[in-house]
């Protein structure tokens, strides 16, 4: 027999909310109760940051491990689908582009699309590539079809993501978790013992005196990072010099006109507003550097950009871009916010609780928690925050605004190398820095970079030599065949009231 | 660069110069004039090449006109499903390193942690070793259900046949070619000026390729020196044989290194690697890299920019992709700051990942003699390091940005070498271990029953030959 060594038994998590609930679920998926004992404390006291998520296609695959129902998944979190992401504002003011999911045409010969496309500009310059994209074509008319898997199809060029009550998804989790027998605890924690020798975390104290012994600690307490950089004292790296927003204010309203199949950003001042529409209502946030306009401007303009009436008051919520050097450390590991955060520009928080949990899993440690085993899960962890961040600043970066003194420190601020030598390939000849597990593919790059005017001087050489008509013929053809696939799909609401409309709101 | 032409002058006549002419001059336009300084095959050289490829070659020797109807009929070319690594030091057991489609997952775990669980060796649940070990060869088909469709494959070849096919596909191409030698190289401030010919011409270029092996021609002009890894020696043989071997080179340790039988249609090559102790007949070669690949308007491809160990397919994987590079980065004007920067970061990491899959073979436990000890030395690294211990640990298969070896040569290698998992995935136990032994037992009945059914690779070629005479005559 292989040398199993000593197992974990017991799995703390502390705190809550997404990344929390997101834990409990997974592991209680994976692991029998008799082998391993789950408990969760959270106290109802702590609120949760957990506003109208959007999400990205990835979430489908989280799902789907746990094995839960998208049926089900909708009606429980109010949850309607996402094609893509709407940015208003951000290359110049008045114009606006679509990232889809999904690819934009078809490669062919081994050459990108977008390299076709590029040649075809030059004959056709009004044209969009977003017009090359079934699910931007889809999206632009508020509709909505499931991909199909046959590759011959022109729609198994969709994909899609979701936009949700993160509240009522880890609610959800909640109870999926409890039913696998993970354990809540309601209460504080107030304090942490280590092991003198070891330095591992032996027990969090609750409020109540109730000591809560484990073997393992997620750290899901949100910025605080109670166990992980509080206790264990693992420092913070702060990306603000390339992403100075510190402050978001948060309102839902009600939900006017169609059903939107996508999420909407829109750059303003001194930051960018979100607007994600569920089922029942529209969730909105703006999100800015507080040196640069109060909060109080930005509540007005937060309010002023409202599709309809306000539903509550805005809620203000601080943070900090970056993450802790080290996401896991002894037995604690920091999932969600505890771990790191960026801007929900891309919809990537839920997403990096998900690498968190899965690579966790995949490098499921015995109890000793070997150095090996941690140094591999803190570098993937890192690979990841750092290849969202480089796309993330691109938006910011790629600008012409000169409107404000924020857009003015965007454009010219220094960006990461990694970021520079990708924004210099492209704009030479429309070639794409490529590493191959990157989360934003291609066609993300080409979208955000095309759409805020970061057009390449010249066209690749090798789309040079291919014959101009052959390529504007591919692609008038490509583009009717997606016309005709959109027309013949549902509106948005119309899929959603079939498949998977909430009597109630969550 | 759409206006006036760009010039791109090919500097050497092996196969890395003769493929890189066919490669630019297909994909390029008329706007860029390309020109083959030929300056003659040196057979040596091209032995380090070493004479297998990977699966991914096979498209891009057909993007050069390369088929199997041209390979098979003109030149003495076989298949090759891997390489079997026989008396290999630290290991009880010879293993052949075959190329596999992505391995199978059971109950949403990976094989391996099965394998694991159930100690079970990988071997017999791979077709293509277990079909190259009975001598069997067959293409893989589409069909999924079929299990030698999960089968990969590469090529067992002569360097020097090859290269006499492209120069054919050079002379008819168009590419402008002159059969002369460089006799100066003129610089300016790290830039090739011109090229003073034997034949008493100077001609110039926008962007030069050096292509001259380990003479290195243009980028010593330019002053970029080769940073040696480790010396070796090569010695190599040709026995006419009567009959093709199996589709599959084997390799063989001995103290003082190894060496490699090639099995071709009309004859074993063979390669001895040693110690380079001056040995009569023996081509010393040094392992190693330039610290950049491409330096203002030059550049440097395959043995020119890097010489790896010809024990893998590493040297041909990497001449491959060096010229993709340059197709991916052929510049649009006449600076190059971008291309260069791009390309020589990508030239690091593949030479990086190259050399660490050869590097992998030489940890384990070796004769004490100085070759292997010289190569234990210079395999270490931090990042093979994490690949073992990562495997080591829990089975666990660490990766970097595109390797040219993939998730499944990493784990045959692993396997074959001797190492061994010390924990497996809890995700196993979901399954019962008897169940993920019956379903494992049914795969490798199923593959022997097949290879069983396989033709010999002779019989396979020789009757694939008779098929493209008579389509060519159809």
């Amino acid at each position: 027999m292989p040398d199993q060594k000593p197992a974990i038994r017991n799995i703390v998590i502390v705190g809550g909310g997404s990344a929390g609930w997101m834990t409990a679920a997974a592991l209680s998926s994976l692991l029998p109760p008799h082998a391993v004992k789950i408990t969760l404390i959270e106290s109802e006291q702590i609120g949760t940051i957990g506003v109208g998520e959007a999400t990205i296609p990835d979430v489908i695959n989280f799902n789907a491990m746990l094995g839960i129902s998208e049926q089900d998944f909708l009606r429980a979190t109010n949850g309607t689908f996402k094609l893509g992401i709407e940015f208003v504002n951000w290359g110049r003011i008045g114009e606006a582009y679509f990232h889809p999911f999904g690819p934009h045409g078809v490669d062919m010969q081994g050459i990108d699309f977008h390299q076709f496309w590029m040649r075809y500009r030059q004959s056709h310059p009004n044209s969009e590539i977003e017009t090359f994209s079934l699910s931007a074509i889809a999206a632009r008319q508020f509709k909505f079809a499931m991909p199909q898997n046959d590759p011959r199809s022109v729609m198994s060029q969709l994909r899609y993501a979701y936009h949700f009550d993160a509240t009522a998804y880890a609610r959800y989790l909640r109870a999926y978790a409890e039913e696998r027998g993970a354990k809540r605890e309601e209460g504080k924690v107030i304090d942490v013992t280590l092991n003198s020798e070891t330095g591992f975390i032996e027990t969090v104290t609750m409020e109540s005196g109730q000591e809560v012994q484990g073997d393992l600690f997620f750290d899901c307490s949100g910025f605080r990072a109670l166990l992980l950089g509080q206790k264990l004292g693992v420092q913070f790296t702060d990306w603000a010099h390339w992403l100075p927003c510190d402050t978001a204010q948060t309102v839902a309203c009600e939900r006017t006109g169609p059903l939107l199949p996508y999420t909407k950003s829109t750059a303003k001042t001194a930051g960018w507003q979100w607007r994600i529409p569920t089922q029942h209502r529209t969730g909105n946030g703006h999100i800015y550097a507080s040196d640069l306009i109060s909060d109080e401007d930005a509540i007005e303009s937060l309010l002023e950009d409202l599709d309809g009436p306000a539903k509550g008051e805005p809620r203000r919520i601080k943070f900090r871009t970056g993450h802790r050097e080290k996401f896991w450390e002894k037995n604690c590991i920091a999932v969600g916010l505890s771990g790191g955060f960026l801007e929900p520009l891309e919809s990537t928080s839920l997403f990096l609780i998900q690498e968190g949990i899965s690579k966790f899993i995949s490098l499921f440690p015995s109890a000793d928690m070997p150095t090996a085993v941690r140094d591999e899960y803190n570098r993937q962890l890192k690979k990841k925050f750092e290849q969202v961040r480089d796309f993330i600043i691109l938006h910011y970066k790629a600008t012409q605004r000169d409107d404000s003194e924020f857009w003015n420190y965007c454009r010219t601020m220094s960006v990461p190398d990694s970021l520079t030598q990708k924004m210099d390939l492209f704009q030479e000849a429309g070639r794409i820095f490529r590493y191959e597990d990157e989360l934003f593919t291609r066609p993300s790059w080409v979208a955000v970079m095309v759409g805020q005017n970061l057009l390449p001087r010249t066209v690749d050489p090798i789309v040079d030599s291919l014959s101009a008509q052959e390529i504007v013929r591919s692609l008038g053809s490509m583009q009717s065949a997606m016309m005709n696939a959109s027309q013949k799909m549902e509106t948005h609401e119309t899929f959603l009231k079939k498949y998977a409309w909430a009597s109630v709101p969550a | 660069m759409q206006r006036s032409e760009f010039k791109i002058v090919i500097c050497g006549g092996g196969l890395a110069g003769l493929m890189t002419a066919l490669a630019l001059h297909g994909a390029l336009s008329s706007a860029y004039q390309i020109v083959l300084i030929d300056e003659g095959e040196d057979a040596d050289d091209d032995l380090s090449y070493g004479s297998v490829t990977l699966p991914t070659a096979y498209d891009f020797l057909r993007g050069l006109g390369l088929d199997e109807p041209v390979l098979f009929s003109r030149s003495n070319t076989s298949f090759s499903f891997g390489s079997h690594y026989v008396d290999w030091p630290g290991t009880d057991t010879d293993w052949i390193q075959c190329h596999h489609q992505i391995l199978p997952v059971i109950g949403g775990v990976p094989l391996n942690h099965h394998l694991t669980r159930n100690q079970r060796s990988l071997a017999p649940l791979l077709i293509s070793g277990v079909a190259a070990r009975h001598g069997k060869f067959a293409h893989p088909p589409n069909d999924a259900s079929n299990p030698l469709s999960r089968a990969e494959y590469g090529y067992q070849f002569s360097a020097h046949q090859w290269t006499r096919l492209l120069a054919e596909k050079v002379q008819t191409s168009g590419v402008s070619r002159s059969a002369s030698s460089i006799e100066t190289v003129n610089t300016d401030n790290g830039e090739v000026i011109s090229l003073d010919l034997t034949s008493g011409e100077t001609i110039t270029a926008d962007l030069f390729i050096d292509c001259t092996g380990p003479a290195r021609k243009l980028l010593s002009a330019v002053g970029h020196s080769f940073a040696t890894i480790r010396r070796i020696s090569l010695t190599h043989s040709l026995k006419s044989a009567s009959q093709l071997g199996p589709a599959c080179r084997r390799v063989q340790a001995s103290a003082q290194g190894w060496s490699a039988h090639t099995f071709l249609q009309d004859s074993v090559h063979t390669l001895m690697i040693q110690k380079d102790d001056k040995a009569v007949d023996a081509t010393p070669y040094a392992l190693g890299a330039l610290d950049v690949a491409w330096h203002n308007n030059t550049v440097a491809i395959g043995a020119a920019a890097s010489a790896h160990d010809p024990l893998t397919p590493g040297p041909m994987v990497m001449l491959q992709r060096d010229i993709e590079r340059l197709l991916d980065l052929i510049p649009v004007a006449r600076t190059f700051d971008m291309e260069q920067r791009e390309f020589n970061r990508r030239f690091q990491n593949d030479v990086n990942h190259t050399d660490m899959f050869a590097n992998a073979f030489y940890l384990n436990e070796a004769p004490t003699s100085s070759f292997w000890s010289e190569a234990a030395s210079a395999a270490q690294s931090p990042d093979l390091n994490r690949k073992i211990v990562q495997f080591e640990s829990r089975g666990i298969l660490t990766k970097f940005d595109l390797e040219p070896f993939n998730d499944e040569d990493w784990t045959v290698l692993h396997h074959g070498l001797g190492r061994r998992v010390a924990r497996y995935d809890l995700q196993v136990e979901a399954t019962a271990r008897l169940d993920i032994d019956q379903q494992l037992d049914g795969m490798a009945r199923a593959i022997e029953q097949l290879v069983g059914r396989m033709p010999p690779h002779h019989v396979y070629v020789s009757n694939m030959k008779r098929y493209f005479e008579k389509q060519k005559y159809a």
